[in-house]
């Protein structure tokens, strides 16, 4: 007997909320703004419908007054490229920015400032010292490998986001555990700020990391110097490397 | 033994939990916010017109243990204002750790600021309720006595927003209904003008804000009518009320007062500025709902489809009462209902005959009465109470309206029904 799992929008109690979706009668929180009739919402703490109802008040049309996630023009002012094709990005970002990136699991999307919109990818945020960002991209595709080409390093990167419906409040209110920490390849990243939090709130973290894919450890000393018991191994699959032929075969 | 979970800490669910643990279940009382009474907090209006009647009528049933607790914190009897007679005023403000020791001594257990989110449910039976912590309590029947008030959407939706009330849906999280989270689809209560719900019909102001004079008189006689200044009459809000016994233009052409602890003011809502233009009122303030210069809840957003017994259409071990169970105004109603849905939830469990209140008591005849009322239109524009409007008109026709205490002991006797709910059926 397991009751439904419940799941908050991770934009509810920030700036950003309502959204496009409440205005386009789409809320994934509150019946009416999903055109219901009646209450039935998994309760926040705060009524959207009312949020809506006074950012609406006096604008021309529902939800013009909206904040909508920043772009912020910054540099990349420190690359480290810890295998061919894995770079270590850091770049100014507002205050502002950087204290809602602070958020566990939170990402930005990023591009050349004077490409189109559709060249945007999401980078998930590893670090925020001050107002100093580091991301870790692996170039893959024409996005990223033209976002690391950018002339005078100069990049746009649009944010804050959060980690969608899942995830965040179990991480925030674990505290005084024991946790095995996993991760490897480009999972290392995002690793890092759940590991400060974990920490933060009093558990003991083991972590156990493997190279992956993408064949580098790189958060090890990190952890290390964080009080994690960090175990490297060479892979955590039994039969080494994913295999990406066998994986087109099984999808053919 | 049989485990009765009841929904909801309001009169009614307070009534059903009384009823259930005195016919011998196991009983736990589930309460959103941090105490019992519901929008009880700010009632304090009984046996007024024909809820005397329908009070006495479940004493005469075994069910009067609300009601002596409520004679017994009485500040005001005997009272009379416009369209009512011989009412009894609680006092709002110590009608509370009152009612939760006569719960209490039943060996309730009362679970206070437990919010329920969910319930599961295998077929037409409740299985268990999903709590908003992830705790899951179960039962072997329950009782949705969640109201139909608020939450902060519906009130924004269907009237003129939060104002503030003793609900406080944002400190403790919106009520939920358990009918709805059953899937059963529920009936809205419509105002006169056909839009949905109706606000509720009284506001509270605080005493000291009044002039000492209508504080004293007030204070003396329970009640103070004040003449309405000619440019203030508005009838127009008198549709938009729950509670219609109080929708008379009486009630139009004066401000009505009575002391239930509070100052009870007997209007939806007035806008404070024009409040304090009343002689007497020029520094007004209000106590409930906070916002009364603005609005008011909103209820009557989510009645659950049952019986005459009270049991929810649609699942098996579900019960309803107060507003809950149709368009009824009021505590008495809620207590009444409270203690046949309480009741009918042992008889469940014990795979008895449900009991259902006969027509020539007025209980019976209410609910009868109203579950047909709904079943059309205009039935549903209306409010229903023993204290007033249609239903107190039809009660004095058809006799039922009694204020002797002997006579209405005797009726209950006719039917078999004598202290029916102090029997113990395990």
């Amino acid at each position: 007997m397991y009751p439904k799992l419940a799941v908050n929008c991770s934009d509810i109690n920030s700036p950003f909320c309502p959204c496009l979706l409440a205005d386009t009668n789409h809320c994934i929180s509150c019946s009416h703004l999903r055109g219901l009739p009646f209450c039935e919402c998994n309760w926040s703490g705060l009524c959207i419908l009312y949020e809506k109802q006074w950012q609406s008040k006096g604008s021309g049309w529902r939800g013009e007054n909206n904040l909508e996630r920043w772009d912020i023009t910054t540099y990349i002012s420190r690359r480290e490229q810890f295998a061919p094709n894995i770079h270590l990005l850091e770049f100014e970002v507002s205050e502002e920015m950087a204290r809602e990136l602070r958020t566990t699991g939170s990402f930005v999307f990023m591009r050349r400032p004077d490409d189109p919109q559709y060249f945007h990818f999401p980078v998930g945020i590893m670090k925020i010292q001050d107002t100093t960002a580091t991301v870790v991209i692996e170039a893959i595709g024409p996005k990223s490998i033209r976002l690391l080409e950018t002339p005078d390093n100069q990049i746009l990167v649009r944010g804050p986001y959060y980690n969608g419906v899942l995830g965040q409040p179990w991480i925030d209110n674990i505290t005084c555990g024991t946790i095995l920490l996993v991760a490897g390849g480009m999972g290392q990243p995002p690793a890092l700020p759940i590991a400060a939090k974990l920490l933060a709130n009093g558990n003991k973290l083991t972590a156990v990391l493997a190279p992956g894919k993408i064949g580098k450890i790189f958060i090890e000393k990190e952890l290390q110097d964080m009080g994690v018991e960090v175990h490297s191994v060479e892979s955590m699959r039994r039969t080494g490397h994913a295999q990406p032929v066998a994986w087109r075969r099984v999808k053919a | 033994m049989i485990n009765v979970v009841i929904a909801g800490g309001g009169w009614s669910g307070c009534a059903a939990a009384i009823a259930a643990a005195k016919a011998g279940a196991q009983v736990m009382l589930l309460e959103r916010t941090d105490m019992l009474l519901g929008t009880g907090l700010v009632g304090g209006i009984f046996r007024n017109n024909g809820r005397y009647t329908a009070a006495e009528e479940s004493i005469a049933m075994g069910g009067g243990d609300l009601f002596v607790a409520m004679d017994a914190n009485s500040r005001h009897k005997g009272v009379s204002f416009p369209g009512h007679s011989h009412a009894s005023l609680y006092d709002v403000s110590s009608m509370e750790p009152l009612v939760k020791q006569v719960v209490e001594n039943y060996g309730i257990t009362v679970r206070t600021q437990a919010r329920i989110i969910d319930v599961l449910k295998y077929g037409k039976v409740i299985q268990a309720l999903v709590m908003d912590n992830g705790e899951i309590i179960k039962g072997d029947v329950f009782v949705d006595t969640t109201g139909t008030a608020g939450p902060m959407g519906n009130c924004l939706t269907y009237g003129n927003g939060c104002a503030m009330c003793i609900m406080r849906c944002p400190s403790f999280g919106p009520r939920i209904s358990l009918t709805a989270k059953a899937q059963v689809k529920e009936v809205m209560g419509q105002k006169a003008d056909g839009s949905f719900g109706a606000m509720s019909g009284s506001c509270k102001l605080n005493k000291d804000s009044l002039s000492p004079e209508i504080r004293t008189k007030l204070e003396a006689e329970g009640v103070v009518v004040i003449p309405m200044p000619e440019a203030l009459r508005r009838n127009s809000t008198l549709g938009k009320k729950a509670c219609s016994q109080y929708a008379i233009a009486e009630y139009a052409a004066n401000l009505v007062l009575l002391d239930t602890g509070h100052c009870k003011l007997m209007t939806s809502f007035f806008p404070l500025s024009e409040l304090r233009a009343v002689p007497g009122l020029e520094n007004a303030r209000y106590e409930d709902p906070y916002s009364g210069g603005q609005g008011n809840s909103m209820r009557y957003l989510g009645i659950a489809p049952c019986s005459n017994t009270l049991r929810v259409e649609g699942v098996d071990n579900l019960f309803c009462a107060g507003e809950k169970s149709g368009v009824f105004v009021g505590h008495t109603e809620a207590v009444v209902t409270g203690l046949l849905a309480g009741h009918n939830a042992v008889r469940h469990c014990l795979d008895m005959q449900y009991l259902e209140l006969p027509r020539s008591l007025a209980s019976g005849d209410i609910i009868a009465f109203v579950h047909e009322r709904m079943g059309t239109k205009d039935g549903l524009r209306l409010r229903y109470t023993f204290s007033g409007s249609v239903y107190f008109e039809r009660m004095k026709s058809l006799s039922l309206y009694s204020t002797d205490r002997n006579d209405i002991g005797e009726r209950v006797a006719k039917c078999g029904l004598t202290d029916v709910y102090n029997q113990c059926l395990v």
